[in-house]
């Protein structure tokens, strides 16, 4: 998929969602606001307030020149002098500068004041012009506190004014940061949630065969990590980066407002920090992925090491085995100093950047302070952008990679849930439906063509029959092809030619769950969930269609086992069942069948690795639960399938022989040939021939 | 020694860095001042001063990152280690009472702590002092009265993550449990789908991970609502603590108490003061845990086998025909109720092959066990040619006897290596027999590079059957006068497992048979049958038939293994 689909894609799980997602970029433009605002109060404050002063020119150098549009940069008194505003010196055009400020150097700088603000005592120190009381800046310091105090009453109140609006902007700032954190967390949780439940929806409707041609990590890899990855982009990346790029953009179009020429130095040094990011990046990431596989091996010979510490001290091996975790950890070791030397090299690079860009910055613009260019307070403001300056740029190339890890990442999901489901067809959808008329048989496998791939047909041409309540065996060597008549019948594989009914109505009309609720199968290896005893037999059933646990669990001699556990039915499994012996996981094994009440029981080498004593307590339970019942059983061990109704031996694909199992053994052939084989030890003191008497 | 210079240089060169940097907004503030008196003259030296600084505070960063954190390294290699060493030095007993779980974790997660306590927990506690220190001692110069109303909020932050610092510490560790569950889920059921098909589980597993997921939502949101708050927090305090400095700095620049310069490096030295603000309570955090790890770890490395090697030279060369004998043992297991073995006696005289049976628990493999000294008995002894085990060196013992425990491991190393395992002078014609006698050629003749593939971790994995076959032909190769076997068959099918035996039976020395199943040890020349920790009969299998009891019971049972379905 392209880019463009991909984010087409994750905008439509953003959809439901928007608003939080408008409301975060919305709050964080607030606060980038505010931010940005403080410096600019501060500036008014040191220009205005604190550092009001003003140039006084004499009349004879300033007659002719009209000063009109200067605002409160230039006053104009009644005996023709001017008051030039020092703070906003800036502000005069280039020609009246050189006329009015020609003597600069030797003029004096003079704190103002208006009368209608001065309340203190007039002494001789003020100079009365118009409607001002002046005083030479530099004699402010030698005066009387309390005098000054009166004469700067407002530029104080100002001041305070002024920072308590940044107080203010402040306060604003946090109210709105954290807003836009929640609304964020809320947002991205909730799609990430969105998303992961589609995905495991779709994975879980897969065909079997997906699940064959797919490892289960690569897929639990899909559900977990790169969900994460996508989760990372929106908690991380997603609104975070629109921030950064609002504050960068914010300072360069501030101070490019302020001073084109320090403007455009700050803005040159946006790609260098950017670049050396980025190729940094690239390298620590490198760096980081070796680490990490030195640490996988470390860990790896660890677990291996603490598995296996019987057999190392039984075969004495002890020095060989500190040898190769000594070298490992020496990998390990280096690559970790690797990864500190770029990271060594990279933060003190970025650092000195930052410092020597800011010194440049500083040295120009105090030129520009000293020929009056720029005031004093917008030097200040750009050494306070520029502390601000380098973070988001750094953000932004950190970032880079894991918008890119999430595309690739959601390049993996959303093709996932795209994936064709299981197909259903929904003629019957129910359990009484397909029960309704009692069909010549229960089932019915009617010349039956059947590849996993290609045309490597593992059945062929296979037909047979199976009546009510009647049980059948399947009997073949390893890879005949007896699991594979199971999965055709729960139609967990679609066959290529022929047809399968039950009770008279084909497979294919029949919807899987209900087909599924209809055959039930004890599988060789038992899967058991990390959940109690009770969940992994019941399954999360529904009870009232299904057996209650209590008669499940005496109907298959588990109540014993089960009472021996210390939490009893609640205890909780580990899901490689440690906990329980091999007999009690496939008594559980049982026990679910029983619960679940199927119509077709099918048992697929239940047995095979059962101890005596746990087969018979079975053997009784399936004597109680198999009447009225059809049920298909695969067995390795012959003596276990001796009292079926039909026995059918298959080999390669096909079905040899088929019959009771006296028939088979009077036949004398491949079920003979087999019978005799496995039980020659205990048959040998015996007349083989005899074998077809059914009392052995 | 080394180490320490390095790390105590470090240490040194952080603090140059931070002097370096807190001079900065001294000559920012001199620049100002000089600019606020319209002199300009000397703007390039400060730019000069600038540029100097910066250089040198790059530099040393470069050093204090080398000299400390790969030191880190160092430390954490070593105590690594240490730790592995004593893992393979520890006894059965050991293993017993840890998970391996938790010994894992022990040199994985708990050494990290450790290293980040040394690296990061070092840097940030001296970067914190030298920062706030220096910066108060460089503003109290400035002002001493305006420094101390600038101080007011910046302990809140401190106070701000002591308070919470718990609660997200905890919130994290939770999303990252919840985080595991759901995986866990979710490999669940992906891994078990075709049963989740066959018993229609789709929508419980649906409902399951759902609520799975939910979880983690819902608690990521609780910790993001206490961690969200954590730089808003730090952004407010620090503002709140420049618009103070506004106030009272402003009003004192304005009375002339106060140079411009002054009130504007009042602002930088703040910016500055907030990071070892926050950093105080991380750090904290960083040196509880780190303490604690190490705690742990040092509890390990000072524990002692109980396993006690003997110190009588029985020989130079290990024993050619060595006899072994049990004497009247008992044995109980620390936290068991009942005994796992009582007085038990037999011999194994050079030669013989000892079978073993009785019920799952009856204490056969803790006989085994004892045999190996994976420990010691409780009474009675263990000897070999007539000496205690526990008088001679276990190392000179073990060379007498190999053994398959029942859980098989195999390592990430060629298959010919787990297979000679340490014997590694035998030549590997006679490798490639002990596989022909293990019937593991036609596994080998479908590896990729045959006896030189990887296995393991990176390599082939092999099915249970295989790594049984694989752990018998590593015990058919080894030399040693004792075999002990112990139900290393179960995953073999019927003819394998026939052909299997035919080797067993015809390997030199002697040889102790365990298993549950009467066909494995019939042929033995000796059968002694267990029940309950005791040997209740012994004989010979046509001896133990004709005594009809236990064992020929299990005999018929496992004979006559006929399920009866439906008998009409």
């Amino acid at each position: 998929m392209t880019n463009k689909e991909l984010y087409k894609k994750i905008l439509f799980f953003v959809k439901p969602y928007r608003l939080f997602f408008v409301a975060a970029l919305l709050f964080s433009v607030i606060t980038v606001v505010c931010e940005l605002a403080v410096p600019v109060l501060t500036r008014t404050a040191i220009d205005t307030y604190i550092g009001k002063r003003y140039y006084l020119v004499p009349s004879d150098e300033a007659t002719g020149t009209p000063v009109t549009d200067y605002g409160d940069t230039v006053i104009t008194l009644s005996s023709g002098e001017l008051l030039i505003n020092y703070g906003s010196i800036s502000e005069l055009s280039v020609n009246h500068r050189m006329q009015l400020l020609a003597n600069e150097e030797n003029m004096k700088l003079y704190y103002l004041v208006h009368k209608s603000m001065y309340e203190g005592k007039v002494t001789d120190d003020l100079i009365e012009k118009d409607d001002y009381f002046l005083i030479e800046f530099d004699r402010l310091r030698s005066l009387p506190r309390e005098f000054v105090a009166n004469l700067r009453a407002n530029d104080i109140r100002m001041i305070v004014i002024i920072f308590l609006v940044v107080m203010g902007l402040t306060i604003v700032n946090f109210i709105f940061a954290y807003s836009e954190m929640i609304a964020i967390t809320w947002a991205s949780n909730h799609v990430i949630h969105d998303i992961r439940m589609k995905l495991f929806k779709s994975v879980i409707d897969l065909p079997i065969t997906y699940f064959e041609n797919h490892k289960t990590g690569k897929t639990v890899t899909r559900l977990t990590n790169d969900v994460e990855n996508i989760q990372e982009f929106f908690a991380a990346v997603f609104i975070n980066i629109i921030k950064d790029v609002a504050i960068i953009a914010g300072i360069i179009g501030v101070l490019i407002y302020i001073d084109r020429r320090l403007g455009l130095v700050t803005l040159a040094m946006l790609p260098l920090v950017a670049i050396i990011s980025a190729v940094f990046r690239k390298k620590m990431r490198d760096s980081f992925a070796r680490v990490r596989e030195a640490l996988a091996v470390v860990n790896g010979r660890l677990s291996e090491t603490l598995s296996g510490i019987a057999i190392i001290q039984i075969f004495i091996r002890q020095k060989e085995f500190q040898k190769k975790f000594v070298a490992d950890s020496k990998v390990y070791r280096k690559s970790s100093a690797r990864q500190v030397f770029i990271n060594s090299v990279f933060t003190p690079l970025i650092s000195m950047i930052r410092y020597c860009g800011m010194g440049l910055i500083i040295y120009l613009g105090a030129n520009d302070v000293a020929r009056g260019i720029i005031s004093l307070g917008t030097l200040v403001i750009f050494i306070a952008y520029l502390e601000k300056f380098f973070r988001p740029i750094q953000d932004i190339a950190e970032k880079i990679h894991i918008v890119q890890s999430a595309l690739a990442s959601a390049d993996r999901i959303f093709p996932l849930m795209e994936e064709e489901p299981e197909y259903d067809n929904t003629t019957i959808t129910s359990c009484e439906e397909l029960l309704q008329k009692k069909a010549e048989h229960f089932v019915e496998f009617d010349n039956v063509w059947f590849a996993y791939r290609g045309e490597e047909w593992v059945l062929k041409d296979f037909s047979f029959t199976i009546a009510h309540g009647e049980v059948v065996a399947l009997v073949g060597e390893t890879g005949c092809g007896k699991s594979t008549v199971i999965n055709l019948l729960s139609r967990l594989y679609g066959i290529q030619h022929g047809d399968i009914y039950i009770n008279g109505i084909n497979i294919r009309l029949i919807s899987k769950k209900v087909l599924r609720k209809f055959i039930g199968v004890v599988q060789q290896n038992v899967t058991l969930f990390s959940d109690t005893v009770k969940y992994n037999i019941l399954l999360g059933a529904d009870a009232s269609e299904r057996r209650s646990f209590e008669d499940v669990c005496n109907y298959t001699n588990c109540s014993s086992f089960i009472d021996r556990l210390p939490q009893k039915a609640q205890t909780v499994l580990s899901e490689d069942g440690r906990s329980l012996s091999f007999g009690e996981r496939q008594l559980i094994s049982f026990a679910r069948i029983v619960a679940y009440n199927p119509q077709i029981f099918v048992l697929d080498e239940a047995t095979s690795n059962i101890d005596s004593e746990t087969e018979i307590a079975i053997q009784d339970a399936l004597v109680k639960i198999l009447k009225e019942k059809s049920s298909i059983v695969i067995a390795h061990r012959l003596s276990t399938i001796r009292h079926s109704d039909k026995i059918i031996v298959i080999d390669k694909g096909r079905i040899i022989e088929s019959g009771s199992h006296t028939e088979l053994i009077a036949l004398k052939k491949n079920y003979y040939r087999l019978y005799v084989l496995q039980y020659k030890e205990h048959l040998a003191a015996e007349d083989i021939s005899g074998l077809s008497d059914s009392t052995i | 020694m080394q180490r320490r210079l390095y790390f105590f240089t470090g240490i040194a060169s952080l603090l140059l860095v931070d002097i370096f940097q807190l001079f900065i907004p001294r000559v920012v503030k001199r620049m100002i001042d000089d600019l606020f008196l319209l002199k300009s003259d000397r703007m390039l030296i400060y730019f000069s001063y600038i540029i100097l600084l910066a250089a040198g505070m790059a530099l040393f960063r470069f050093f204090w990152r080398m000299l400390i954190v790969r030191t880190s390294f160092y430390i954490e290699e070593q105590l690594r280690n240490d730790l592995y060493k004593k893992y393979l030095s520890m006894d059965q007993s050991f293993f017993d009472n840890r998970s391996t779980g938790s010994l894992i974790a022990l040199a994985t997660n708990d050494l990290q702590a450790v290293r980040m306590m040394f690296s990061m927990g070092v840097v940030s506690a001296c970067d914190g002092i030298f920062l706030t220190t220096l910066s108060i001692v460089f503003m109290f110069s400035m002002n001493p009265l305006l420094t101390l109303y600038v101080l007011i909020p910046l302990p809140f932050i401190t106070l701000f993550i002591l308070i919470t610092g718990k609660k997200i510490f905890s919130g994290f560790t939770r999303v990252q449990e919840y985080f595991s569950a759901a995986t866990a889920k979710l490999q669940e059921f992906v891994s078990s789908i075709v049963l989740v098909k066959n018993f229609t589980l789709e929508e419980e597993a649906y409902a399951s991970v759902q609520t799975a997921s939910l979880r983690i939502c819902n608690e990521n949101f609780a910790l993001m609502r206490v961690w969200g708050l954590l730089f808003p927090v730090m952004a407010l305090i620090t503002g709140l603590s420049s618009a103070l400095a506004g106030i009272r700095g402003g009003t004192m620049a304005v009375m002339g108490n106060l140079s411009i310069g002054e009130f504007t490096a009042f602002f930088s030295y703040i910016s500055i003061l907030a990071w070892p603000m926050m950093a105080i309570g991380w750090v904290m955090n960083l040196f509880q845990r780190g303490r604690a790890s190490m705690e742990r770890i040092n509890v390990i490395l000072d524990t002692t086998p109980q396993i006690i090697d003997g110190s009588a030279k029985i020989a130079d060369q290990p024993v050619l025909k060595p006899s072994f004998s049990v004497h009247s043992v008992s044995f109980r297991y620390p936290e068991a109720l009942h005994p796992a073995l009582t007085d038990v006696s037999f011999d194994i005289p050079y030669g013989t092959r000892v079978g073993i049976t009785g019920k799952t628990g009856c204490g056969k493999t803790t006989l085994a066990q004892l045999l190996l000294r994976r420990y010691d008995p409780d009474s009675g002894s263990v000897t070999m040619n007539g000496t205690d085990y526990r008088d001679m060196p276990l190392e000179f013992l073990l060379q007498h006897i190999v053994a398959s425990p029942q859980q098989n491991t195999l390592f990430a190393e060629t298959l010919k290596e787990n297979i000679r395992f340490g014997y590694d002078d035998i030549p590997e014609d006679m490798v490639k027999t002990a596989c022909s006698r293990a019937q593991l050629d036609s596994t080998i003749e479908e590896l990729p590079d045959r006896l030189e593939t990887m296995l393991g971790e990176k390599g082939v994995n092999l099915s249970g059957g295989q790594k049984q076959r694989v752990a018998l032909a590593r015990i058919f190769l080894a030399p040693s006068p004792l075999r002990v076997i112990d139900d290393s068959l179960s995953a073999l099918d019927t003819v394998t497992e026939n052909q299997i035996h035919e080797s067993i039976y015809t390997l030199p020395g002697s040889l102790l048979l365990i298993s549950h199943r009467v066909a494995a040890i019939s042929r033995c020349d000796v059968i002694h049958v267990m029940d309950e920790g005791r040997i209740v009969e012994s004989g010979t299998h046509s001896e133990l038939i004709e005594r009809d009891g236990i064992y020929t019971d299990i005999y018929n049972r496992q004979l006559v293994k006929g399920m009866s379905l439906h008998d009409k």
